[in-house]
């Protein structure tokens, strides 16, 4: 669905990401692993063109989403954010009821205008994130009442109202207890088939739960990238083994 | 897994197309309303202070007839000491000197020029003799560029009646009279013709009234910000404080006003027009705003600094004084000035306390009357005389001029002294 | 003798008490090299400093308002005062006069009469300023002397000093409380005293105002100081007239320059607009005065209303408008900086555009910070007098065109206090009365701001 060749990311001067190229599709969730600073989200961001609202950011090669190159000018930049959604580290509902949480994409973009519509579309999109049947009666309440890992699965029903391809999502569970975050690693396993996902961790035991694919960044360079059991258990660079190992991250 | 062929694509039909460009449109006309609200804020501030300028700059120039004095024939006698006696003026006054000018001019413009002659321009003469007292020996003529009356000024500048516009035509043309330069404006006083104001009485009153006002506002604002962020401790009477201070950095100035005017002149009623009251009024409406720029001066000094000094066994007197304070002083500096430049601006709090009298000579202290320059700029803005338009405008030229040199001077201050911790 | 040399020789005194005070210090040091004294000796200075200065400065504060009198009193008892008159508005001219030539301030005296009361007075005061000055100089030596015995080694000088500091710097904080308090107090005071001429039923709900200076103050019409007209001409000019010119200009400004602009021209628009703020209103007030009310009354003309004032609402609403964008775009600019940026990246990961990212979540999230921030522009706005004063009108009007005339609290205050009326007239005290709901509604309106931003604040925690 998604074929990125060749991407570097500059921020001024400085290379950030070196030329990775990667498939994504909706047949398997992709995961990116690394230490710290290695560039997983940056390269994440690239997906969606978040990087735009960087300043000195820059961005070469190409990336397609179904044979259009999102980088570049022919590609609106709203539509592809519609087409490829995001969910960030920490939960950033608006400060609006669920309701309009959810409705505000559909609202935007003119997916729906009618009410019954709306009303549709906020159930259909809480019920896919696991989320409906613990806010139904209060869609009128605020989105930041919620506690943390619900919030976060109303920030994940926020990004599928509006019908993406792509759902990205970096590191989603970080800021969140162990129970919420099974609840989120059990979503990204119902949503899959539906979207294509690639989630960003630094939990290489989140990685080998979640996804199909796994790809390791360091220092800007995509190193290795293959089905997840290989890479967890047959890594082949020793940079790999060396981080799966636990010797650096 | 689901069959992603069930996927209805909402966004990549051709309605939603049409709706990305109507949403683009609205983009567009947004960011035209942001530019247009900027544009239109900065072209009436452009059309503002253009107006004043050249407004003003008649204000520094006045009708003036030029009228040749020989000394030797004028029959005006003195000598070194008698005139530069503190009497001389009087002295030269008594000896007809305005008459002598006024045979000297209706010689050199004829009996309507000399007419039109100011009749305070001898002044200006016994003002050079009694600089120069040598000039009674001289037997050329020396050409005096005198002022002319407010009607003939009027005439020059195209208004007034025809005979007057008719007259000015004709001395300007015969060389008689011309609009010239007025640098002497800066250093007259008050006076009921705008041929012969000046803004030097309200400009040294408002000076005065700064250094009262700097005086008790600095100490006493700086003062109460350290014990209000260093020593003061949480208890019911300092947020009484603190929200007192917030509050009265927000009362109306003309509230001071009233306060002055029912305490301070209360308690001195003898002195109505005083700098001394005015300074006081203006320090109780600078003092929160100097309290308030302080306490954020001594809040960016990082607690690192203090706790320094306290291992070292500095007392806390110790710590604020010697460590704390001289940190936080240019930021206190810049808040100072900026406090007291919007008090040079203040004219309603003094209009109540009665800095608005008609006052001719400059205050000789603190507790002569006075006016101060915003207070002029208002007097003569209600004057009917045309030409105390120009004159009111050179005023605030001139108001302009000194706000933007306190303004920059704090701005430098904040560059220069900006620490970054 | 000017309290002020006086002060000059209280510091004088006070730098010689500190010398030798120090040097006593420090005699201590170099008897006994080894111990360490409780104070160095530059608190012992200060010690004795303090002991010498603030004495005399109580004194001189005193005597600042004690000696005008007795130097009076001596006066009137010497044999020229025979021939004053006994009372009135002719012995206080004669007093005056011959002070002022007794101090050198005057030249000579009008009324022949004084002439003879400049004697007496100029020995009345040469008298008392010597008795000033041997005063001040006792009471310096005193307490220098007092405060050297007490040096010791094991002075605490330095406690001491340093509480002093501390009581300093208390009573400066408390000055605030007290300018509040002179505040409130003068203004309920004055206010009372008017309630007790004109009912306050009269004044608050009243819509005719027309005071007469020149009235019988024991009779005042109370129909005459209905104050509804000038609280509506200050509501119409300043909260909505100036608002509407205020807020859409000052918002968009904000949002433009925070979303949309880039830093060089946010460089020269930001001081662009504080030099907006800067002007003083003077200056805005002769703007008004002299180009924009007659640019308005022709253009009102041109299209065919005929009966529009030079001394219109819509001038000195405008203007003060002006005036008053760049309060409405700073706080708007602070508060929709304060969003949290993770905010704005969620809208933009929806696939919103900048101006719905704008008005669907910035705007909505810092709506209570620009309310409050609208609150203290309308505060700002009704508290002004010089724009108001110059453009508007003094007469009192209850209409809702802009074109016409009106006046506002302010303009009244000024007109009233500065007219020839006396100080205990009802029209003079109305203006303490129009101060005072002045200062309530202000205070009401910046407390009720300080709230929201508060609540505000606390939601992004």
């Amino acid at each position: 669905m998604m074929k990125a060749r060749d991407v570097s990311v500059y921020y001024g001067p400085k290379k950030a990401i070196d030329e990775v190229s990667i498939d994504i599709s909706p047949d398997y969730v992709t995961a990116f692993i690394g230490p710290s600073g290695c560039g997983k989200s940056t390269f994440l961001r690239c997906f969606n063109r978040m990087n735009d609202t960087i300043p000195s950011a820059s961005v070469t090669g190409s990336i397609e989403l179904e044979g259009d190159n999102i980088l570049g000018d022919s590609m609106d930049v709203v539509q592809l954010r519609a087409r490829v959604g995001m969910v960030f580290q920490k939960p950033n509902p608006f400060p609006k009821t669920i309701y309009e949480n959810i409705a505000y994409g559909p609202k935007i973009h003119g997916l729906a205008e009618k009410k019954p519509d709306l009303d549709a579309i906020v159930e259909r999109s809480l019920t896919r994130a696991g989320l409906w049947e613990e806010v139904k009666d209060r869609l009128d309440d605020s989105g930041t009442a919620l506690s943390g890992g619900q919030q976060q699965r109303l920030c994940i029903a926020r990004a599928i109202a509006v019908d993406p391809e792509v759902i990205l999502m970096d590191e989603p569970a970080s800021a969140l207890d162990p129970i919420a975050t099974a609840k989120i690693e059990e979503l990204i396993d119902e949503l899959s088939g539906r979207y294509a996902i690639v989630i960003v961790t630094h939990s290489m035991q989140q990685a080998a739960r979640v996804s199909q694919r796994t790809a390791f960044f360091h220092l800007g360079k995509m190193v290795e990238y293959g089905p997840t059991s290989d890479i967890f258990q047959n890594p082949i660079e020793e940079r790999t083994r060396d981080y799966i190992t636990g010797r650096y991250g | 897994m689901n069959n992603t062929a069930d996927f209805k694509r909402p966004t990549r039909t051709p309605e939603f197309e049409k709706r990305l460009a109507k949403r683009y449109r609205a983009e567009r006309t947004f960011k035209l309303m942001g530019q247009g609200a900027i544009v239109f804020s900065v072209a009436v501030l452009i059309f503002l202070l253009g107006n004043m300028l050249v407004n003003g700059i008649g204000g520094f120039q006045r009708a003036e007839l030029a009228v040749p004095i020989t000394f030797a024939e004028s029959g005006l006698t003195g000598d070194e000491v008698s005139l530069t006696a503190p009497s001389a003026v009087q002295t030269l006054e008594m000896q007809g000197m305005a008459e002598v000018v006024q045979l000297f001019a209706e010689k050199a413009l004829g009996e309507r020029g000399a007419d039109q002659l100011s009749d305070q321009a001898w002044r200006d003469v016994a003002a050079a003799l009694t600089a120069d007292p040598a000039l009674l020996e001289k037997t050329e003529p020396m050409i005096f560029n005198l002022p002319a009356s407010s009607d003939l000024a009027s005439g020059l500048a195209g208004e007034g009646s025809p005979e007057m516009r008719a007259l000015a035509k004709d001395l300007v043309s015969q060389g008689k009279l011309a609009e010239n330069w007025d640098w002497a404006f800066l250093s007259r006083s008050d006076a009921t013709s705008p041929q012969a104001v000046g803004i030097w009485g309200a400009l040294k009153g408002s000076i005065f009234t700064m250094l009262v006002t700097l005086a008790l506002a600095f100490p006493v604002g700086i003062l109460a910000a350290l014990y209000l962020e260093e020593y003061a401790p949480k208890n019911r009477w300092t947020d009484l404080i603190e929200v007192s201070i917030n509050n009265l950095a927000a009362v109306p100035s003309i509230i001071f006003g009233l306060l002055g005017l029912a305490v301070f002149l209360a308690v001195f009623p003898n002195l109505r027009s005083a700098p001394l009251i005015g300074g006081m009024t203006l320090a109780l409406m600078t003092m929160p705003v100097i309290v308030i720029s302080g306490r954020n001066a001594i809040k960016a000094v990082p607690p690192s600094i203090r706790d320094g000094a306290l291992a070292v066994g500095a007392s806390p007197v110790q710590v604020v004084f010697h460590h704390v304070l001289p940190l936080a002083l240019p930021g206190m500096l810049t808040g100072t000035i900026i406090g007291m430049a919007r008090a040079l601006g203040e004219t309603a709090p003094l209009l109540l306390i009665g800095m608005r009298a008609f006052v001719a000579t400059p205050p000789t202290d603190l507790t002569s009357p006075a006016t101060v320059l915003p207070v002029q700029i208002f007097l003569w803005s209600d004057e009917i005389d045309r030409g105390f338009v120009e004159r009111t405008s050179a005023a605030i030229v001139v108001l302009l001029l000194f706000l933007l040199l306190m303004n920059s001077i704090a701005i430098y201050l904040r560059n220069k002294f900006e620490k970054t911790w | 003798m000017s309290p002020i040399t006086l002060i000059l020789i209280a510091i004088g005194l006070g730098l010689a008490g500190w010398l030798a005070g120090r040097a006593k210090a420090w005699s201590f040091q170099k008897a006994h090299p080894q111990s360490r004294p409780a104070s160095r000796p530059i608190y012992h200075a200060w010690y004795v400093a303090i002991w010498v200065v603030i004495p005399v400065l109580v004194f001189i504060s005193f005597w600042s308002f004690a000696a005008p009198d007795l130097i009076t009193r001596s006066v009137l008892t010497s044999m020229a005062a025979a021939d004053l008159p006994s009372f009135g508005f002719e012995r206080e001219a004669w007093l005056a006069e011959a002070r002022a030539v007794a101090t050198g301030r005057a030249p000579g005296v009008f009324n022949d009469g004084a002439e003879k009361l400049v004697e007496p007075f100029r020995e009345a005061i040469s008298f008392y300023t010597w008795i000033g000055l041997a005063v001040t100089i006792v009471i310096a030596v005193g307490g220098g002397i007092f405060a050297f015995l007490r040096i010791r080694p094991d002075f605490g000088a330095r406690t001491k000093v340093e509480r002093t500091v501390m009581i300093v710097l208390l009573l400066a904080s408390l000055v605030a409380i007290l300018t509040t308090f002179g505040i409130f107090a003068s203004l309920v005071f004055e206010t009372v005293r008017f309630f007790g001429m004109v009912s306050p039923v009269d004044f608050l709900f009243g819509t005719f105002w027309a005071p007469d200076p020149m009235s019988n103050p024991d009779n005042p019409d109370g129909s005459r100081y209905g104050a509804i007209p000038l609280f509506w001409g200050t509501i119409f000019i300043g909260a909505i007239i100036a608002m509407i010119v205020a807020i859409p200009l000052g918002l968009m400004s904000a949002i433009y320059l925070t979303q949309y602009a880039n830093p060089s021209l946010r460089t020269w628009v930001k001081p662009a607009l504080e030099i907006l703020a800067g002007v003083p209103t003077v200056v805005y007030g002769y703007f008004a005065a002299l180009t924009i009310a007659p640019m308005i009354r022709d253009a009102a003309v041109s299209v065919g209303v005929t009966n529009a004032s030079t001394e219109s609402a819509l001038a000195a609403g405008v203007v003060m408008g002006v005036m008053i964008i760049p309060f409405v775009s700073s706080m708007a600019d602070d508060s929709i900086a304060a969003v949290p940026s993770a905010m704005r990246d969620g809208s933009y990961a929806m696939g919103a555009t900048k101006s719905e990212t704008i008005t669907k979540v910035l705007f909505p999230a810092a709506l209570p910070g620009i309310v409050a921030g609208i609150m203290l522009a309308v505060s700002r706005a009704i508290g002004e007098t010089m724009i108001v004063v110059m453009a508007a009108s003094t007469a009192a009007n209850l209409s809702a065109n802009p074109l016409d005339r009106m006046t506002t609290v302010t303009v009244q205050i000024v007109k009233m206090l500065t007219g020839e009326g006396s100080f205990d007239h009802p029209a003079t005290l109305s203006a303490f009365a129009l101060g005072f709901v002045l200062f309530l509604v202000t205070l009401a309106l910046n407390f009720a701001a300080l709230r929201v931003v508060k609540r505000f604040r606390e939601a992004y925690e």
